[in-house]
């Protein structure tokens, strides 16, 4: 955990919280919020204990109980049940059937921490990722951005929060407009906030920006084309640090790019978040990133976490299946890589659908030791297996 | 080389493109071989030319404006630069099958896949349809889709990435090539899905006696697979050799930045958390103004002055263990 200490650290105080209101105590079920369709019997953590420990301990150090909203120490991002489900017209009569994209999930982010979303294509990750900045609407649950619930704010009030959280894409080339140059780019988001009083000062924080991200001003003419790929992301990393975020999503930003300049990319994301503690949500399909970026992981399948815990604690016991199986899919470059044996899991080629999920667990379907009765019929709780290691599995039996 | 057990044999394959600023030399008298029943991995960054020495091979680049200048591609005793247009059209998909890096580019979306497996066989194989659909839901079956039987019938949108790569290694192998190249087969797939790929590849190498070119940039997804490595920079070959010593002990600069820059897979052990990994700094040279004298020169850490303007020649390593291009490894002969 050696980069704990590079956080700022305030001395542990226990004042009692400003809205007067403690969290801590709400109610863990909100049964009018759920729609009519929501499948009976989802288990679920209770929120309230995970709000508790984003403001009681940073993984077993820093004792941060209650601060004062707004403090450095409370949690910049509580999200709570979160679920987003989408409709799905199958025929032109048929009853629409629900994709449940991401479903009852909970986490808090510290600020300058990393969490990182691990999982495969199709788990909820970018949903989930944008359900966060609201950038699609959730369904049910809600978000706390600095202590405020974002989930049922106008647009209006919103938009001045837009500003602190900030996202950066999968594939640059997408992700930005080819018409206009880099100065327009990463400038857009300034002059709709209003940052500069003139173009000088625009141009200014255009440059500041860019050479963040190690670009010279001789790019600000350029246009996307002209720039490799590693370059078109560093743009778009340039672009989302102009504005000053607290937040920044990174949403697969590395997948696109080849392995030397992943390297690169990994590098500055790593330097920026300790130069400017920003909070960060890195969403990867490879474990190798993730391990390597953030604090503490979380590990989805289907929608949900099925693991969570401080990145260290994970990479020495991985206590669910499908953890195991993704640590076993990372490729491997020692002697015996290409003799190494495939696990169970690596031979099933079908993933549960998200229309319909199974009932029970719902990695049960590819799941070794599943337990007829007991996992493809009840939900398991993503519970801590350590009482107080902050390590938390979704599974009947996990490998202890 | 160049004797029986090689099945490809790349020699000075030299390849321009046109571009608005001219012709481009994008491959320097490339060469490599891949033997029989084995794995070759050709490794290298975004535009060293790994997959245009793919497409070149079967002659599938542009016809306008690109030409193979210089060098010989000899398959199973023939040399594909040779042939006419027709008679390449016998081998492309018969005795060569290809898989690219995005299956939804590559297979047709108005056509349900089975239909796509049954053109590629009825393409080179006169056999009636119905035994077509017949072999391809053995070939759906063989390449582990499940349930075959109902998606032969399905549409690429209704699969997922993994299963539409699947569809891809059907086509590909649709009749039992002798040789299938793999132009980055996974890099659009997730973790696991790669993991069940590259499985898949293996077995199949293994059972059909197939040989495999696969390109990819993930150095650690090539050693999962590769029998021998084939190092690109800038168009030219940088270095070659068995996979084993490739990975373990790399001659060239460029090859152990490479190496470097991938994270460990054993989380931790090596690399501090959050610590800033060894990168190679820069970017591959602009071809239209190569360096006078190594290409990668201005980016190694060990270049010294001859560097700059001598061009170093492949050098043979000691106990058939491959070559390498770099003037650090003694190259007397080369020129100034």
């Amino acid at each position: 955990m050696s980069g704990d200490s590079e956080r700022p650290s305030q001395p542990p105080t226990d004042p009692p919280p400003s809205d007067g209101k403690d969290r801590s105590e709400r109610p863990s079920d909100f049964p009018q919020d759920r729609p009519s369709e929501w499948p009976a019997g989802i288990a679920s953590i209770r929120p309230s204990a995970l709000q508790s420990e984003a403001q009681k301990a940073g993984d077993g150090e820093e004792p941060v109980s209650r601060l004062p909203a707004g403090s450095r120490t409370r949690p910049l991002l509580v999200v709570e049940r979160l679920s987003k489900v989408f409709p799905v017209h199958q025929g032109l009569f048929g009853s629409p059937q629900f994709l449940h994209a991401v479903e009852d999930v909970s986490f808090y982010l510290r600020r300058s921490e990393t969490l990182g979303i691990v999982g495969e294509s199709g788990s909820g990750k970018s949903t989930l990722a944008r359900a966060v900045l609201r950038l699609t609407e959730p369904t049910f649950g809600r978000v706390l951005f600095d202590d405020r619930d974002i989930t049922r704010m106008a647009p209006a009030e919103l938009r001045p929060l837009r500003r602190r959280m900030q996202i950066i894409f999968q594939d640059p080339s997408a992700a930005l407009n080819p018409r206009m140059t880099v100065r327009e780019l990463v400038g857009e988001g300034l002059s709709i906030f209003r940052m500069a009083k003139d173009a000088a000062e625009l141009d200014a924080l255009i440059e500041k920006s860019l050479g963040l991200v190690g670009l010279g001003p001789e790019t600000m003419g350029r246009f996307p084309h002209e720039l490799s790929g590693g370059m078109k992301q560093r743009v778009g990393i340039a672009r989302a640090l102009a504005l000053k975020p607290e937040l920044l999503v990174c949403d697969e930003p590395l997948s696109a790019l080849d392995v030397s300049v992943q390297a690169q990319i990994m590098n500055l994301l790593v330097r920026l978040q300790r130069d400017l503690g920003l909070s960060l949500l890195f969403i990867s399909h490879d474990l190798r990133v993730i391990a390597h970026t953030s604090h503490r992981v979380a590990v989805m399948f289907l929608g949900r976490f099925v693991e969570m815990g401080p990145t260290t604690k994970v990479a020495q016991k991985r206590y669910h299946p499908y953890t195991r199986a993704l640590f076993d899919a990372v490729p491997k470059m020692g002697p015996d890589a290409r003799t190494r044996l495939p696990i169970v899991t690596d031979l099933a080629a079908d993933t549960p659908s998200a229309i319909d999920p199974p009932k029970g667990c719902v990695y049960a379907m590819r799941c070794p030791s599943a337990e007829k009765g007991k996992c493809d019929v009840e939900t398991p709780l993503l519970a801590e297996v350590v009482p107080g290691s902050h390590h938390r599995v979704a599974c009947w039996h996990p490998e202890v | 080389m160049g004797n029986d057990s090689e099945l490809l044999t790349v020699r000075d394959l030299t390849v321009k493109l046109a571009t608005d600023g001219g012709s481009l030399e994008v491959l320097s008298r490339v060469g490599f071989d891949v033997p029989r029943g084995k794995v070759v991995g050709l490794m290298g960054e975004s535009g060293s030319g790994k997959s245009i020495t793919a497409l070149s091979i079967v002659r599938l680049l542009p016809e306008i404006g690109s030409a193979i200048r210089s060098g010989t591609v000899m398959f199973d005793g023939v040399d594909l630069t040779k042939l006419s247009e027709r008679e390449l059209e016998k081998i492309r998909g018969k005795q060569i099958g290809f898989v690219f890096q995005d299956p939804l580019a590559s297979l047709n979306p108005v056509y349900r896949v089975g239909s796509q497996i049954v053109e590629a066989i009825r393409l080179h194989e006169h056999i009636p349809a119905k035994a077509a659909r017949v072999r391809a839901i053995e070939l759906l079956r063989r390449v582990g889709v499940p349930q075959p039987e109902e998606r032969v019938d399905a549409y690429p949108h209704e699969l997922s990435g993994g299963l539409r790569q699947r569809v891809m290694i059907a086509v590909a192998i649709a009749c039992s090539p002798a040789l299938v190249i793999a132009d980055e087969p996974t890099s659009a797939l997730d973790m696991v899905t790669q993991r069940q790929i590259v499985l898949l590849f293996r077995d199949l190498v293994r059972t059909q006696g197939m040989s495999l070119l696969i390109i990819a940039h993930d150095p650690a997804l090539l050693a999962e697979l590769s029998d021998e490595l084939v190092v690109m920079y800038a168009g030219q070959v940088v270095e070659h050799g068995p996979a084993k010593r490739v990975l373990e002990k790399p001659a060239h600069p460029y090859t152990m930045a490479l190496l470097r820059s991938v994270l460990p897979a054993d989380f931790g052990a090596v690399v501090q958390p959050r610590s800033l990994l060894p990168v190679v700094e820069g970017h591959p040279p602009d071809l239209r103004r190569v360096p006078l004298g190594c290409r990668f020169q201005p980016r190694c850490d060990s270049a010294f002055d001859d560097c700059a303007t001598r061009k170093p020649h492949l050098m043979k390593l000691p106990l058939d263990q491959g070559e390498a291009r770099c003037l650090l490894l003694g190259d007397k002969e080369s020129s100034p």
